[in-house]
């Protein structure tokens, strides 16, 4: 995991767990606190219906009292209900619509004593109708109210009812009025367009909302009896349950706003804590990545690196680096000149070897000159003919020897030349009829500062060896050029010596570079040594890659020369 | 007393669903109508079908207490559209408050030598409203489809086989129903004589009276020896219109016939029982139990608000033997639903359906109109329907037929009769000149008019 993405959970956890343990600390006691005070507010309006219904009650109360009182004084209705004077019967028929409409009731009836019907104001023509329980059923209700169906021609609709009995002779009548209970009375009853009032009931109900249930709610309840006329005159006292009911649908709406405002200020939160992570870490981690990249660059080879840094920990590092890389250049020099004698002192004793290879044959033709000379001068010449071979073959020898190690110096001389004609006089030198050559090179390569003769040396190594690795059979030798971009570097000018020939194993490739080390007969084992001498003087660098039985491409990066340098 | 009542009234708890409650009552059979229209004799006269038979002025300004469509002329779709029509279109013939034939636009009328076929002589210049001259033609055109040759308009159809114009004056007209010695059903309303003009929302019609203004509605003839002015003020209540002083108002409503009692300058005449309200019970058997006279007299007294009696038989649509009424075959069904359903426009039905539902003889009571009532009608789902007849129908043939097409799976001989209604013209004193005829319909004459 990247120091960035463990930066970034960091901030998250930081940052986002605190904030959501806030939010979610808010809306539990907005809930609690809000939802407390619906219930207290449900509560109080339980209360304020409850004496409303005992107001209305009073009030229906009160008017039958009038009408009781009027009922009593009006002959006509005497005539009518106690003497049964048929022309006054309509008079009593349309009584109670009369005073049903005078008192402001919505449900009126006169009975008798047998509980019949002998008028009814809100449905003119039900009269003869026996309810002869309606008036006990009435009188045991708690507080003498009670919510009644009441039934026109048309439907039926809900009363709240009271009944009032009077004597009028030896005949006792029962007037039972009451005010319609619809929406419209418990929207009157709710107070508040916030609040819904329902009236429960088996088998039905009424609400002042059309929204059937609704369960996520504050509710408060008050029980009414509820009078519902069965078959025939039967009449059945149910429990009704008239609820209040406070939707959290605010709450709710509360809630989402926080939950949205909750949202975004996470959001926020998250592209400020992402942002900030992003800037701190490529604060830190970018010149860590810088160091890390110059630390990769690092070779033995290549110690002119400088670590730059600031004041702080990355600074401090960069300067502890730095020292590490005086101290590593200061043993590299110490290690590169302990290297350089026994490379020397190696050299001599192959020098001494090789010579000592070269002069013996010499030495031993010489002492045979001499005992010829001593023993039988006259066969000097014959025998000096004989063993003259021998001589020039060791003269011949050590002369090989004498350039081979002639070609082991390094040279000084840098200055720039033409790459390009410096390729093609060397492609143009070689003279193999089997070998086909071709070139690929960039026209505008930039100027290369170096000794043209170790460049000429490093081509022909580079290249005898391509050529070589055909083994006289036909194939081809390709040299290519191009420059390649380096990272915070001058680019490189890459030239690739490319054959078709024999290939190299990975364990050949991996000791080519060695001194002395050669896969060819004859071969000295110094000539890709050399190379890699030549490359590394002008701060370049070389590589191979080479597969058995289909060939060899030598890769060679040389600087390209800054104006600065220039 | 009034237990008594409420015991009567027990029996209609038999009428809805529960059959079979007691003995078969036998059916009244009709016998031969005493007042049923007849031909006219030399002798004959209106002048005692007058409203008041007083001398007096002519109604000036008449209370209509529905509107007043001329779409529907010249048939008329509720009362006040009958008084208004009844001034400016006319049949063939009428018939007036005592039964008899009277020349309306014919003039005489004769079978041909077949004996089914009327010889019609219109009325020698007789001339539409606008005074262009009236020929068997227009009688033709006003009866059948424009358009569409000499094919009857379905309401002509209920009562003319076929018509054809002889020449100018002359109809030769086949009745659906025969059997009477003269073409009464020609008296029919429905069968009036307009003609429609383009340019004028009013159709022609053959009266000399004609519409002089829309706003508010008069009629009027050309010489203004004749005219009558009509409040149409649907909804208000009928008392202001008698204070506004108006001559006569015609209605059911009993508080305005009550306060029209207590004003001396107007006098209550009631007219003839025209309307018998009945209940039809889809599935009702034939052997089920009616209601006797005494129950039905009863039921209206209590129930109906407004002029009412039990229905008074014999009843007409119990003697149709000799018509030809294509009954829908019988159904079995049981009602979809307990109500009664009623014309929502119809006071009285609406009282006698409260009534049953009071007595629990039916669920509920639903008042519809229009295409509503119509469909309810037709689909027969319900338990049961109060529908008005007329208590004297021109034809009961066609009055069947009608009811037939309307209600299909009626059996006329389980309609039950419940209260016969009518109307009362409430009239200012000193006013004349209005004659009944058998119909119920009012036509104001002036002095040239009186036949």
């Amino acid at each position: 995991m990247s120091l960035r993405t463990r930066m970034l959970l960091a901030f998250g956890v930081a940052v986002m767990i605190p904030l959501a343990v806030l939010a979610f600390g808010l809306r539990q006691e907005m809930i609690k606190r809000i939802s407390e005070e619906y219930q207290i507010r449900v509560d109080t309006v339980v209360e304020v219906i409850r004496e409303d219904l005992q107001r209305e009650s009073v009030g229906i109360s009160d008017r039958l009292a009038s009408l009781k009182t009027a009922l009593v004084n009006d002959n006509r209705f005497r005539l009518a209900a106690v003497a049964g004077v048929e022309s006054e019967r309509l008079y009593l028929l349309d009584y109670a619509g009369s005073a049903m409409r005078l008192t402001g009731l919505s449900m009126l009836q006169i009975q008798d004593d047998e509980g019949r019907i002998i008028s009814s104001g809100h449905f003119r023509n039900e009269h003869g109708r026996l309810e002869p329980a309606m008036r006990k059923v009435l009188a045991d209700v708690h507080g003498g109210v009670a919510l009644l169906t009441t039934v026109t021609p048309e439907r039926e609709f809900l009363s709240l009812v009271r009944g009032e009995s009077f004597r009028i002779g030896d005949r006792t009548f029962t007037l039972v009025g009451g005010i319609r209970v619809d929406e419209t009375f418990l929207a009157r009853l709710s107070r508040d367009r916030a609040i819904v009032v329902s009236l429960r009931y088996p088998g039905g109900g009424l609400s002042t909302t059309h929204e059937t249930g609704n369960a996520d709610a504050v509710v408060g309840a008050l029980q009414v009896p509820l009078i519902r006329t069965g078959t025939e005159s039967s009449l059945e006292v149910v429990d009704a349950r008239l609820e209040v009911t406070q939707p959290l649908t605010p709450l709710r709406v509360l809630q989402r706003g926080v939950d949205s405002w909750f949202l975004m200020t996470a959001l926020g939160t998250a592209a400020a804590a992402l942002l900030l992570a992003l800037w701190l870490s490529s604060r830190i981690s970018g010149p860590l990545a810088a160091l890390a990249a110059k630390t990769a660059v690092l070779d033995l080879d290549r110690l002119d690196v400088r670590f730059d840094g600031g004041t702080d920990e990355v600074g401090s590092l960069s300067r502890l680096l730095n020292d590490l890389v005086s101290r590593l250049r200061t043993s590299t020099a110490r290690v590169r000149e302990a290297e350089r004698r026994a490379t020397v002192g190696d050299l001599a004793r192959q020098i001494n070897h090789d010579i000592k290879n070269g002069l013996i044959p010499l030495r031993n033709v010489m002492r045979h000159l001499e005992q010829v000379e001593r023993d039988q001068p006259t066969a000097l010449p014959s025998v000096f003919a004989e063993r003259r071979q021998t001589v020039d073959s060791s003269i011949a020898y050590l002369e090989t020897l004498v350039n081979s190690y002639q070609r082991l110096s390094v040279s000084t001389d840098r200055r720039e030349f033409n790459l390009k004609a410096l390729i093609q006089d060397v492609i143009r030198a070689q003279g193999h009829d089997q070998v086909e050559f071709s070139m690929n090179l960039n026209a505008n390569l930039p100027p290369v500062l170096g000794d043209p003769i170790a460049f000429r040396r490093i081509l022909e190594n580079l290249i005898t060896n391509a050529v070589e690795s055909l083994q006289s059979k036909p194939g081809r030798v390709s040299v290519s050029t191009e420059v390649v971009d380096r990272n915070d570097e001058p680019p490189a000018i890459r030239i690739t010596v490319a054959d078709t020939g024999r290939g190299m194993s990975k364990e050949e490739t991996d000791r080519i570079f060695n001194d002395f080390y050669t896969t060819k007969e004859g071969g000295t084992g110094l000539g890709l040594s050399i190379v890699r001498r030549l490359v590394m003087d002008l701060h370049g660098a070389i590589a191979v890659e080479s597969q058995p039985g289909k060939g060899t491409r030598m890769i060679v990066d040389i600087p390209t020369v800054s104006q600065e340098r220039r | 007393m009034m237990s008594h009542s409420f015991v009567r009234f027990a029996f209609l708890v038999c009428l809805g669903a529960t059959w079979g409650c007691g003995p078969r009552v036998g059916l009244h059979r009709a016998s031969g109508p005493a007042s049923a229209p007849s031909a006219p004799s030399p002798e004959d006269s209106s002048a005692d079908c007058e409203l008041i038979s007083e001398p007096g002025e002519p109604v000036g300004t008449v209370a209509l207490s529905e509107r007043v469509d001329p779409v529907n002329a010249p048939r008329a779709s509720n009362e006040s559209e009958r008084l208004v029509f009844r001034q400016l279109y006319e049949t063939l013939v009428r018939v007036d408050c005592k039964g008899r034939v009277r020349p309306g636009l014919a003039a005489s009328w004769r079978l041909d030598a077949s004996g089914r076929t009327w010889i019609v002589t219109m009325r020698l210049n007789s001339r539409f409203s606008d005074g262009t001259p009236v020929t068997a033609a227009d009688v033709v055109s006003a009866w059948t489809l424009s358009g569409i040759g000499d094919e009857l308009r379905s309401e002509i159809r209920r009562f003319i086989r076929s018509i054809h114009a002889v020449d100018d004056r002359t109809l030769e007209i086949t009745l659906r129903s025969q059997g009477v010695d003269v073409p009464v059903a020609l008296a029919h309303s429905d069968l009036a004589i307009a003609k429609r003009v383009s340019g004028s929302r009013w159709p022609l019609g053959t009266r000399p009276a004609r519409v002089a203004a829309e706003n508010p509605l008069s009629v009027a003839t050309p010489e203004n020896s004749f005219s009558v002015q009509f409040l149409v003020a649907p909804g208000r209540d009928l008392r202001d219109l008698l204070d506004e002083g108006v001559g006569l108002l015609l209605t059911r409503d009993p508080t305005a016939v009550e306060y029209a009692a207590t004003l001396p300058q107007f006098v209550s005449i009631p007219l003839a029982w025209q309307q018998t309200k009945v209940l039809l019970t889809p599935g009702r058997a034939r052997t089920s139990r009616s209601l006797s006279a005494e129950e039905r007299e009863a039921l209206a007294h209590d129930a109906v608000q407004g002029a009412a009696r039990g229905a008074l038989g014999p009843f007409w649509w119990q003697s149709l033997s000799n018509c030809e009424v294509a009954y829908s075959p019988k159904r079995d069904q049981s009602p979809a639903t307990g109500r009664i359903v009623y014309d929502a426009a119809d006071s009285a039905a609406r009282d006698l359906a409260a009534r049953l539902v009071g007595l629990r003889t039916y669920q509920s009571a639903t008042g519809l109109t229009g295409e509503a009532l119509a469909s309810a009608r037709r689909g027969g789902n319900d338990a049961g329907y109060i529908l008005s007849l007329d208590s004297r129908p021109l034809d009961p043939c066609r009055d069947m037929q009608a009811l037939v097409d309307d209600v299909g799976w009626i059996d006329p001989e389980t309609i039950v009769p419940l209260a016969d209604t009518r109307l009362q013209a409430i009239v200012r004193r000193g006013r004349s000149g209005v004659i009944v005829d058998w119909d119920g319909g009012l036509l104001f004459v002036d002095g040239r008019d009186k036949q």
